[in-house]
């Protein structure tokens, strides 16, 4: 398993190499110009002739890349056109809380999304069923701005138990993690629901049962962890999507994410930080796919990755 | 002879889809002794499976649901027993081998835990006694390796091998009653050869007594003791081998006999029963084989007829027998 996987992170190289091309194209097809942004309406050309002078925008296009590229394999990111500041240190400050925020909101979705997805299933077609997938929709059709400030409405102005925003200690992650929690809940508890009904279906539950197993026992050992293998994959990309940080959720709780940092460097067009931004969330996926399979091996013994393979 | 260990009295089974209700058997009796192996045969869709199931208690969760009749297991009617007393019997003093062995069992736990779960859930035994039980079991069906095997997943093994394993698992508890629902249908004939001499011995050991259900008359030539013969939801026709091989009486018996190949014959096409099997909602008013039936008369059409000496339900052996 240690072989593959580091077969697997040496295959990631030149994926990324091909990122950081598109990333770079992308990000300078953006219109709007960097330099005429920092410098004010009232800048003299002179001005906004310094500027780009002094970040190598006056410079043809291929030679930008080239010092771009020059500087990622030194393990330089650059330094922010609007801060100064090395475009590593920002996202290092930016990346712990929308981690953090992450692991909250995986602990709520996979709970929440995991139980009630099972209930359902075992309870097909029943009342429990129906209520259960009423939450589930409403879930994933509740938009995450109007969760957020319902939740902020409520819990911190009406009854004050939690901050309207900013981290801080445990009580600040509740609302934001809940906010963030909630759609990837919903998702969760679909797939896990279809995913476990499929499963009962299977002979081998006929077989269980046929041992005299109590039902409980039926689902806990027998259906779930088949049941799990989609749901795996689906968390996953769930949580390399949560772990880019969410733009909605941050801005409504002002946390100081990489989702906020993302939209604020666009608005400011400011290239460096934006494209060390897309090379870590392609990064994130792709250790988060590996992840995935390594866990798929260990779901199920029919795809364990054996040496060659 | 001794006390039945099953007795099946008037049984009936029915679907309920969509607010119908859909007969699939319809007041079946059928006993069996300590160490017998009684066939129970039929073409598909004559409600061979669903009897068993309804035997097992395993329809829960399917729309099916036995409404009349009762199922004595030594002499208690499963039917009134609470959830816990049935899984008390299920896999330990009844127990079931299904005909897909390839999808019956767990593919992401090993064969041994699988074993160790069956044995565990009924006996008070170590972990490390229900594996060597465990062990014991695989080698009494024959499987090579047995200590190897407990540590492979399912995928590594054949579909003769799973069956086997199926067979070990099903009677690890040394039940009294073993239903095996075509056993050997989805397997190649040496391996069905091999897993029935397993099954014959298994009798032959533990005296269990065993209802074999098959589509297939050469099995139940070669397995049986006695034989039920059912057609639409009902048992047509019941007796020893000898009897049904050597004189059929229902015409539906004698047309299953006749359709198998014999060596030796110069007939170019196989005799076979013309049509199908009706379904629920199309059988006909009278005797359920009228409308395949060769010998069908007048009568056959007005009333179903009623299981002649215990034996057989065709209007054609009234003279001879009285009507029960």
């Amino acid at each position: 398993m240690l072989k593959y996987s580091i077969k697997r992170i040496l295959g990631m190289i030149p994926l990324l190499f091909v990122i950081s091309v598109i990333a770079f194209l992308f990000v300078h097809l953006i219109p709007g110009d960097p330099a005429r942004l920092i410098a004010g309406t009232d800048a003299t050309i002179e001005e906004i002739k310094n500027i780009r002078e002094k970040y190598g925008l006056d410079e043809p296009l291929y030679q930008q890349y080239v010092d771009y590229m020059a500087n990622l394999f030194q393990g330089d990111l650059g330094t922010s056109i609007v801060s100064a500041r090395p475009v590593m240190d920002m996202l290092a400050e930016r990346f712990v809380p929308t981690l953090s925020l992450t692991f909250a909101s995986m602990f709520w979705a996979l709970l929440f999304g995991l139980l009630i997805g099972v209930i359902s299933a075992v309870k097909r077609n029943k009342w429990q069923d129906h209520l259960t997938m009423f939450l589930a929709v409403s879930g994933v059709s509740i938009p995450s701005f109007w969760l957020g400030l319902m939740l902020i409405q409520l819990f911190s102005v009406q009854l004050g138990w939690f901050p309207t925003g900013g981290i801080g200690g445990i009580e600040s992650y509740i609302l934001p993690s809940l906010t963030l929690g909630a759609g990837v809940a919903a998702i969760i508890a679909r797939f896990t629901r279809s995913s476990l009904m499929d499963v009962l279906k299977e002979d081998y539950i006929r077989t269980g049962r046929a041992k005299g197993l109590a039902e409980f026992k039926v689902i806990n050992r027998h259906a779930l962890r088949n049941a799990m293998i989609p749901v795996v994959t689906m968390s996953g990309l769930q949580f390399g999507f949560l772990l880019s940080g969410s733009i909605i959720t941050e801005t409504i709780f002002s946390w100081p994410g990489l989702g906020r940092l993302l939209i604020n460097s666009i608005t400011a067009r400011d290239y460096p930080v934006i494209q060390a931004e897309i090379l870590l969330f392609s990064l994130e996926f792709l250790l988060i796919n590996l992840l995935v399979d390594l866990l798929y091996g260990f779901l199920n013994p029919k795809i364990r990755y054996e040496e060659g393979s | 002879m001794s006390n039945p260990i099953l007795s099946i009295n008037q049984m009936y089974t029915s679907f309920h889809v969509d607010g119908e209700t859909i007969p699939a058997v319809e007041g079946i009796d059928l006993s069996l002794y300590p160490g017998e192996i009684v066939g129970l045969v039929g073409e598909s869709g004559s409600g061979k499976s669903v009897t068993s199931l309804s035997v097992m208690q395993l329809l829960e969760g399917t729309p099916g649901k036995v409404t009349g009749g009762d199922i004595l297991f030594e002499n208690q009617n499963l039917l009134e027993m609470t959830d816990r007393e049935k899984r008390k019997l299920r896999g330990n003093d009844i127990s079931m081998i299904f005909q897909e062995p390839m999808t019956s069992l767990n593919p992401v736990i090993k064969i041994g835990k699988q074993l160790v779960e069956a044995i565990r859930e009924h006996q008070s035994i170590s972990k490390r006694g229900a594996e060597k039980h465990a062990v014991y079991m695989l080698d009494q069906v024959g499987i090579p390796r047995a200590e190897e095997i407990m540590k492979e997943y399912p995928h590594q093994l054949s579909g003769g091998m799973r069956q086997r394993v199926m067979i070990a698992m099903a009677m690890s508890c040394d039940p009294k009653l073993l239903i095996a629902d075509e056993p050997t249908t989805a397997l190649d004939v040496t391996i069905q050869a091999q897993i029935l001499d397993v099954m014959r011995n298994m009798r032959d050991e533990h005296h269990t007594a065993i209802l074999f259900i098959t589509h297939d008359l050469g099995v139940i030539a070669e397995m049986c003791d006695r034989v039920a013969v059912m057609y639409a939801g009902r048992i047509v026709e019941q007796g020893t081998v000898y009897e049904i091989f050597e004189n059929p009486k229902h015409p539906y018996t004698k047309g299953l006999l006749g359709s198998i190949p014999k060596i030796g014959s110069r007939a170019e096409r196989l005799d076979s029963i013309k049509g199908q099997v009706p379904t629920a909602e199309d059988r006909p008013k009278g005797c359920k084989f009228a409308n395949r039936c060769p010998f069908v008369y007048k009568h056959c059409w007005e009333e179903e007829p009623p299981l002649f000496d215990g034996e057989n339900r065709c209007w054609l052996h009234e003279q001879k027998g009285e009507s029960l």
